[in-house]
């Protein structure tokens, strides 16, 4: 029988990071997962809202929470680090607090019950892939492709409520690139900030933090970085021009979603994982592994 | 008598002349201030600091900074709340939390910043990063408005509010043609958001009519 979870898959990834989105559903199709939306979700409100109006802040993941508690299921896939971030840290606000509870209850119109854990899909498939379940169902490999593993700030900080992995040096990803044939390099900015949201307003900030990280990467030797959180992927991806024309750098390298990864080790097509759509084109390093 | 026994540098804590010693005014903790009450509701003691900086090294945004998260920390112990409020560095947290990770006191500094950001807000203070201000007031309406954020919707208004059109106007093809701007707005999320804002909204009025009928009574 097939696994269920709840999906929540945040806004972006019905928009800028329909990438994220496919990939990630067609590699748990193949990992025979079913994901089922919640109906109606609403926004998490992201750190931005929590400045402006901090009980809807704290309600509106909640909101989506009790709706995944009415589903009857147990765990919800939450791929967006910024949104994943949110929905622990509503929780954790909300046991913390009974001031915080009471009034969340009063907008909500109803308790929560604490029922829903929320998970990365990384978690799941690193599990899965690198504890033997799922490792007759590989039918390639990256032939020891060298790949930066970068997790971003939202992803492991902070520690004390997200709990993923270890904050200054996770290897969740890594163990899922060693599982599929890659060999992950060793490098100093795998949870340094990209600048996130910065980026709509003070771009020469996210194409300095980006340039870091880039420089770091390629230095260290890897051909492509592989990320986990569509902020980190539009940061990186979107801003290598411009950075090349500031910096007189040369950096190409492409940035593709850890889904993406596992997605052409399961056969799955390059279309189907949105590969055609991101800035800097990764078909000739693919090409070079006879992934494409 | 009780200002005769208590001298701070030789001089009295009180005076009639001089009024409160300015240095003692300047104590941690002396001063209850609207940021430090927040604070502790929120079961951050910011008076468990020591200074080691770790936050202000482990920082992204210490160079640009006008005052680095430690200083932060310590106007907020001190109660000067108008230099933390009036600070560039509130606006430049993207809340990465390295300082909360790395604080060996486990004080939750990015969240000092972002209590500040709020009151900052709330208090209307002029910014000293107004494009920041506008993305979080852009943010908040276009994800009240629609229900889930409509990322067209929201960098147009921003270049609206911020006067800045040209902004990044290289990357406009590219991500037309890669089909990463979705034009229309999806509304799935509308009803359920407007349940969620007028039932908040008629919450925060409740909350305030006791609040007003508590201080009355």
């Amino acid at each position: 029988m097939a696994d269920l979870y709840a999906y929540y898959p945040g806004c972006s990834l019905h928009a800028s990071a329909k990438e994220y989105d496919r990939s990630l559903k067609a590699v748990f199709a193949k990992l025979n997962i079913e994901l089922e939306e919640p109906k109606g979700w609403v926004c998490c409100g992201a750190s931005a809202t929590y400045c402006i109006d901090e009980s809807l802040a704290v309600s509106l993941p909640v909101q989506n929470l009790r709706s995944i508690e009415k589903m009857g299921l147990g765990e919800v896939v939450v791929p967006c680090a910024a949104c994943f971030q949110r929905l622990k840290t509503a929780v954790h606000e909300m046991k913390e607090s009974a001031e915080t509870e009471r009034r969340v209850e009063q907008i909500l119109g109803g308790k929560y019950g604490y029922s829903v854990a929320v998970r990365h899909p990384l978690e799941i498939v690193e599990k899965l892939v690198s504890g033997g379940a799922a490792k007759d169902m590989l039918i390639g490999n990256l032939g020891q492709m060298r790949v930066a593993c970068y997790y971003g700030c939202m992803l492991v900080r902070p520690p004390k409520i997200m709990g993923f992995d270890q904050p200054e040096d996770p290897l969740t990803m890594d163990r899922l690139i060693s599982a599929i044939g890659g060999s992950p390099v060793q490098w100093s900015y795998k949870v340094d900030c990209c600048g996130a949201s910065l980026t709509l307003n003070e771009p020469d900030i996210v194409v300095k933090l980006a340039k870091d990280i880039i420089e770091d990467a390629v230095e260290s030797g890897a051909e492509v970085i592989a990320v986990g959180c569509q902020l980190c992927q539009a940061n990186l991806d979107m801003r290598q021009a411009r950075i090349n024309a500031q910096y007189s750098t040369d950096f190409h390298i492409p940035i593709l979603y850890f889904s993406q990864l596992l997605g052409l080790t399961l056969g799955i097509g390059a279309k189907k994982l949105g590969l055609r759509k991101h800035i800097v084109d990764p078909m000739p390093v693919l090409a070079r592994y006879g992934l494409a | 008598m009780f200002s005769e026994c208590c001298l701070w540098k030789g001089r009295p804590m009180f005076s009639a002349s001089e009024g409160l010693n300015p240095v003692v005014s300047l104590m941690p903790g002396f001063r209850n201030t609207e940021s430090r009450r927040l604070l502790l509701e929120k079961g951050i003691n910011v008076d468990l600091c020591f200074q080691c900086r770790k936050c202000a090294s482990g920082c992204w945004a210490s160079d640009l900074m006008d005052l680095n998260p430690t200083q932060i920390v310590h106007a907020v112990r001190l109660g000067l709340d108008d230099l933390a409020l009036g600070s560039k560095s509130i606006w430049l947290c993207t809340k990465c939390a390295t300082c909360t990770a790395r604080c060996p006191q486990g004080v939750d500094i990015a969240k000092v910043s972002f209590v500040l950001r709020s009151l900052a807000h709330r208090r209307g203070i002029p910014s000293k990063l107004p494009s920041v201000t506008a993305f979080d007031r852009a943010f908040a309406r276009n994800m009240t408005i629609f229900g889930r954020v409509y990322e067209f919707g929201l960098i147009n208004q921003l270049r609206m509010a911020t006067r800045n059109f040209r902004q990044d106007s290289e990357l406009a093809m590219p991500m037309i043609f890669k089909g990463k701007i979705k034009f229309l707005p999806s509304l799935a999320g509308f009803f359920g958001m407007r349940r969620l804002k007028s039932r908040a909204k008629a919450c925060g009025k409740a909350g305030e009519r006791q609040a007003k009928e508590g201080l009355d009574s």
